[in-house]
């Protein structure tokens, strides 16, 4: 792969944002998507798109859009996940020696991904960016390519509807 | 560590009042993925594997099963620094320069050209268009009748790409759109991602969002072997739908029940497209919201048998395949996945589905003597993390089949 006019290399990007866009991935998806397709896609678009990325943002804001838009896609296709969901349960009982800590951490996220998953897509990825990656609403809005007023409303109602939820579930349970 | 976020007046927001909440996204938040051993390299083999293949002859087979019918005549020529690839579903055969004053091929069916570093263009079949304008400083279409469905890659410094119509010009600076221009001269437009500034011959220029169309009332809607000719890494997660008309309906509000409801009431007199998106929902929201796995695999049913061609028909199949697993029907999901096999042997998903029918077999059949051999034909399509899943599920049958 070629070098780019703004000096950046495939393999350079690849390597030096996987950490960064699988987690991203995981966290704008949830269990409901594989990281690993989606990490896929966003580096196969990054390495068709290299050579436009004029640097007027960071890479990282770069690739935190390309992110969002993979997952988007990999979320509204209908997918056979729940043999693999339940396979990944497997995997996450291969490691029973777990701190209570993180015990909590799992529980929690696994109950926060649950009620994000009743969410509208444009209020639940406006609540994992603001909540779950602490970005600003400026930061948000350039992201999600919207105005900050608009994600304020969605945050707003995004919250209003996640507590409201949790506060259901818990009351059922 | 989280940084607070501030309000519209600028003092300190609480993620929630409820403090149950707040301990919970805290959690959340603190929850780290763990990236599993070798994924970096794996990606990056399957990145340079899907890479290493002519893209127009690929991508199209491995998106839908509409592609694979189509995809199975492509023709790909020309590769010059300079020039256009064109694939199309027939015998005829292009080539030739982007450069102004070029026609794009005049195909009786519909064709993609790679116009390489602007993007990617799938005209319609029986499209006239002109290239008239070719370089750094702007790219220029004209469209005299047909359709262009296009990606244009974000155009930076450059110049915007621009497309005429007989009643707009539209200028592009990076988005997924599709113009039409009918035999009568009416003109439309689609934006489904990014935005487009539209000028309509003598009035002023407006902007296009996402999601937006111009002329409101136009019903111009792609049909899904023109949108799969689109390569998927280049459509930025923009799906069919995103090209339908809105609802003319009132918005579905309530209960998950009523908003069921409403779904299917729409399903019933609006236009096909409208109507099989509704139908598509309606199933979902059964399913997700009123916990029916039973009546969102009967509504899916029913779109099945209404919309067999229709632009969801492969979500529809592979929700059906989910919801009976969802409902422990592992027979009736095998016939079903048998179907998407049928109908997309090459298709992106194949591993997985190769994968998923093992796993059916060997429960149905309490042994590997089946499910041995769809994972080994997952292994022959390989995409991960289904070859390492296929690996390790005939791994783990090995020792079954020799008792």
């Amino acid at each position: 792969m070629r070098s780019e006019p703004l000096g950046l290399v495939f393999e350079d990007v690849y390597r030096d944002h996987f950490a960064f866009v699988y987690r991203k991935a995981s966290r704008l998806g949830g269990p409901g998507i594989d990281a690993e397709d989606a990490v896929q896609e966003v580096f196969l678009i990054v390495a068709r798109k290299l050579d436009s990325y004029d640097g007027s943002c960071l890479v990282t804001t770069w690739l935190y859009g390309i992110t969002l838009n993979v997952v988007r896609g990999l979320r509204r296709r209908a997918r056979v996940r729940w043999l693999f969901l339940r396979d990944q349960a497997a995997i996450v009982n291969e490691f029973p020696i777990e701190s209570i800590d993180q015990a909590e951490l799992r529980q929690a996220h696994r109950i926060a991904y649950e009620i994000l998953e009743k969410l509208s897509p444009k209020k639940r990825e406006v609540f994992i960016l603001a909540e779950f990656e602490s970005l600003s609403c400026e930061e948000i809005a350039q992201i999600v390519d919207t105005k900050v007023e608009t994600v304020w409303s969605r945050l707003h109602y995004a919250r209003a509807e996640f507590s409201r939820r949790l506060l259901k579930q818990k009351v059922q349970s | 560590m989280k940084r607070p976020l501030r309000s519209e007046d600028g003092s300190r927001s609480t993620a929630s009042s409820d403090d149950h909440a707040k301990v919970i996204i805290e959690q959340a938040a603190r929850f780290e993925t763990t990236i599993p051993d070798g994924a970096q390299d794996r990606v990056l083999r399957s990145i340079r594997r899907r890479r290493g293949v002519p893209a127009s002859s690929t991508w199209p087979i491995l998106f839908s099963g509409a592609a694979v019918a189509a995809a199975l005549l492509l023709v790909l020529v020309l590769r010059s620094p300079n020039g256009f690839r064109v694939a199309t579903t027939g015998v005829d055969e292009s080539r030739g320069e982007l450069r102004a004053g070029k026609r794009l091929p005049l195909l009786s069916e519909r064709s993609f050209v790679d116009l390489h570093a602007a993007g990617q263009v799938v005209s319609g079949a029986k499209t006239r268009a002109l290239i008239e304008r070719f370089d750094d400083t702007e790219v220029r279409f004209r469209l005299e009748e047909g359709s262009l469905l296009l990606h244009v890659a974000p155009r930076g410094e450059l110049g915007p790409l621009i497309i005429e119509t007989p009643q707009f010009i539209a200028r592009v600076v990076g988005t997924v759109l599709r113009v039409v221009v009918h035999a009568d001269g009416r003109s439309s437009i689609v934006v489904a991602h990014g935005a487009v500034e539209v000028e309509p011959r003598g009035q002023p220029a407006f902007v296009v969002n996402a999601g937006s169309r111009w002329p409101a009332d136009t019903m111009d809607v792609p049909d899904p072997a023109e949108v799969a000719l689109l390569q998927p890494a280049d459509r930025e997660g923009v799906t069919l739908g995103d090209f339908s008309p809105p609802s003319v309906h009132a918005p579905c509000d309530g209960d998950a029940a009523s908003r069921v409801r409403c779904q299917l009431t729409i399903a019933q007199d609006a236009e096909p497209a409208r109507a099989e998106n509704a139908l598509y929902e309606a199933g979902w929201m059964a399913w997700r919201d009123l916990r029916d796995a039973k009546r969102a695999l009967a509504i899916w049913r029913q779109q099945r048998e209404r919309f067999p061609n229709g632009t969801l028909r492969s979500e529809v199949q592979t929700s059906i395949i989910d919801v009976l697993i969802a409902l422990r029907m592992p027979r009736e999901a095998e016939i079903e996945v048998d179907r998407y096999l049928i109908a997309n042997p090459e298709g992106l998903r194949a591993a997985e589905m190769h994968f998923v029918l093992g796993t059916l077999q060997r429960e149905i059949d309490g042994d590997c003597r089946r499910a041995d051999a769809e994972f080994a034909l997952a292994l022959e399509h390989p995409a991960e993390p289904w070859e390492a899943r296929a690996r390790e599920a005939r791994t783990a049958c090995h020792p079954a089949r020799g008792q």
